[in-house]
């Protein structure tokens, strides 16, 4: 069966005074019914970009969706009219973003904003639509739903406004909800009950996930499978389970690595990557990460290293086998195994 | 809420007072007085500028009378009401007394008449010129500013920041002769000498060059307001949830572009007011303008204290107002 949702060779570009930035370039990915993607970079690394994508939500201009398929059960979202694309927006790809504090209209009542998307695409009118607007926020959990309806979201807590947010994107039972960073700017706790509380409504649902952050923590907990994006292409992707325990590419290894450890002796010191990201604008054709990279080789400057396969189900770009220093079994190190896979001409 | 308006309304009395006084030291430390003739006509002789000074009072001090209050402390007045009552019996102080009643004294140079009674009859000409330019601001300004914004770099955006410019750089008493010039002597479509000023008709050419400022500072303010709201979280939510183009306009928007917009018409009144002034005079509406400018230049001192009393307070009462309505459009301050 076709997954629900497949992006193929998406490239993102926006035309800036600077030049040309290719903020999504060349990324495949897939979603299956009812399952959770997870995509995770660090900032700049196209993650949002490739989400106002599939909602054909870039601003045009500078931006432009230079090429691809974007295919949404079967259908390309590319071909849609615009007028076709809202049928999809909030009805079958609904979004949360990230700061719950800015992307609530501050003058309309909660109540508002929750029966406009009911009445646009489930035909609810007046009461109807204000009773069911009840009905999700009761779902997400926000005490004496019907009462808070009319009130503003300055009324509201930030988790309580994300909570809105979820209600809001849950109205319309979408087959695919997109969470851009929807943990990012809450505090601790508050991020673990909005995660068990997308959890649970998931399987209460059945609906489908891509959950984009740069928290592992969230991914692991989350995700099935997870996308790692660096500089706007996707550099490593599989299930959570095998990326947690064996990454294959260096930048995925050195994220993990950066992670504070609880069990960790103290006084150790964080291992942070090295360097910056690179600027997106002309960017050369060589493994974007290799600056940055422990296990950098001359090969790594002669081309972009493709996304290939190093596990069933789990594919990484990089050129050559390495493993992250916490794995064992075959023990090479990975200069000892590269040395024979350079070509004759390069060791010259 | 009550309270707020309370605090507003308790403020606009030292407002009133002060722009009573810095406008009464003005208009005495301009040369010349009320009854002075042309210099080459026959000059009031002294002993009927003596009746007349008495008669409308100008042989007071202009501020304080220490003496009045004096001569009442040795008559042995002892009541502090009445000794307070002579020490302000002044020009000033008598002025703004009898304005609190109500009285704003008779016109020195419109024999008979008194100042509340010339400005009643007036008024209804300055409120039609005036009416005609806030609208002309707002309906065109507002929506002109929305399309330059959303449309940005377009041919709209650029005629609107054509028009705002020339709105905001070419004074209206040049742009008044002009239109008079050229729509009136030239192309004959509007007459530059009506008597009848109680029709609609003749209000609409001088209400353009009015409110043709205020248009220009309302596009610029809705076009950066409507710049700055489109950028914002809310309004990429509006569109994820599928809501056509102009239902995110109109809903989530305007609402919010609007707030800043509201807020700035206190400002735009002002430059009404003070532009009608001008208008008035140019076109020769028989509103208050007219007989504010006319006022000065006869030294007709209660008419002057009068009309800049009235505008002071129409200013005042506009604030409260545009005050009042930015917490009913923002419910972010009505809570508060």
């Amino acid at each position: 069966m076709a997954p629900l949702l497949e992006v193929k060779n998406l490239s993102t570009h926006f035309f800036t005074q600077d030049g040309l930035v290719k903020a999504v370039d060349n990324v495949s990915f897939y979603v299956e019914k009812g399952e959770t993607l997870g995509i995770v970079g660090e900032s700049g690394s196209g993650k949002s970009v490739t989400s106002m994508s599939i909602m054909r939500l870039i601003p045009n201009p500078p931006g432009k969706i230079a090429s691809g398929e974007i295919l949404f059960d079967g259908e390309d979202l590319l071909k849609y009219s615009e007028d076709e694309m809202r049928h999809i927006r909030g009805k079958e790809i609904a979004m949360v973003f990230q700061d719950p504090m800015t992307s609530l209209n501050p003058v309309l009542t909660i109540g508002r904003q929750l029966t406009e998307t009911l009445e646009l695409h489930m035909k609810l009118t007046g009461k109807e639509a204000r009773n069911r607007a009840g009905e999700l926020l009761a779902l997400v959990g926000i005490p004496s739903p019907h009462k808070r309806l009319d009130d503003y979201p300055h009324q509201f807590s930030g988790g309580m406004r994300q909570r809105v947010m979820i209600a809001m994107g849950l109205s319309c039972n979408p087959q695919l909800l997109i969470a851009d960073e929807p943990t990012t700017a809450l505090d601790v706790t508050i991020q673990a009950q909005i995660l068990e509380l997308m959890k649970k409504l998931q399987d209460e649902l059945g609906m489908a996930v891509i959950i984009i952050t740069h928290d592992l923590g969230v991914v692991a907990r989350m995700a099935d499978r997870v996308n790692v994006m660096y500089a706007g292409r996707i550099i490593e992707d599989g299930p959570t389970n095998q990326i947690f325990h064996d990454p294959r590419m260096p930048y995925t290894i050195g994220l993990l690595q950066s992670i504070p450890r609880l069990d960790e002796a103290r006084g150790q010191r964080l291992s942070p990557i090295r360097g910056l990201p690179p600027d997106l604008i002309n960017l050369p054709q060589v493994c974007p990460f290799s600056p940055r990279c422990d296990y950098v080789q001359d090969a790594c400057y002669q081309q972009v290293p493709p996304l290939r396969p190093v596990e069933p189900h789990q594919r990484a770009a990089c050129l050559f086998d390495v493993h992250a220093p916490w794995v064992s079994g075959n023990g090479t190190s990975p200069q000892a195994q590269t040395a024979h896979q350079l070509p004759a001409t390069e060791r010259a | 809420m009550i309270s707020f308006i309370i605090r507003r309304v308790l403020w606009a009395v030292p407002v009133l007072f002060f722009v009573g006084l810095v406008s009464f030291f003005l208009m005495h430390q301009a040369p010349g007085g009320p009854f002075d003739q042309d210099n080459n006509r026959k000059q009031v002789d002294a002993a009927t500028l003596k009746n007349l000074n008495a008669r409308f009072g100008l042989d007071k001090p202009p501020y304080v009378n220490p003496r009045a209050f004096a001569a009442a402390w040795k008559a042995g007045t002892r009541n502090p009401f009445k000794l307070a009552r002579t020490y302000v019996d002044s020009q000033f102080g008598n002025y703004m007394l009898n304005a609190l009643h109500g009285d704003l004294g008779p016109s020195f140079r419109q024999r008979g008449q008194n100042v509340q009674d010339l400005l009643k009859k007036q008024w209804p000409f300055s409120l039609r010129l005036a009416l005609i330019a806030l609208t002309f601001a707002i309906v065109v300004g507002i929506p002109l500013g929305v399309v330059a914004a959303l449309k940005q770099n377009s041919l709209a955006d650029y005629i609107s920041l054509f028009f705002a410019t020339v709105g905001v750089s070419v004074p209206s008493f040049i742009l008044g002769l002009l239109v008079i010039i050229i729509f009136g002597t030239h192309l004959r479509w509007i007459h530059i000498s009506t008597n009848d000023w109680r029709t609609w008709k003749p209000y609409i050419a001088p209400g353009l060059v009015l409110g043709l400022l205020s248009m220009s500072f309302i596009t610029r303010i809705t076009r950066s307001t409507v710049l700055e709201v489109k950028r914002q979280d809310y309004i990429r939510t509006a569109r994820a949830k599928g809501l056509s183009g102009q239902a995110v306009i109109m809903r989530h928007i305007l609402r919010n572009a609007l707030i800043p917009v509201v807020t700035t018409l206190g400002p735009v009144l002002l430059g009404l007011v003070t532009g009608a002034v001008i208008t008035e005079s140019i076109f020769s509406i028989p509103g208050i303008g007219k007989y504010f400018v006319d006022a000065i230049f006869q030294r007709d001192y209660s008419m002057i204290m009068g009309t800049t009393l009235i505008y002071a307070l129409l200013l005042v009462v506009a604030n409260i107002v545009v005050d009042l309505s930015y917490g009913f459009l923002d419910p972010r301050i009505r809570t508060q």
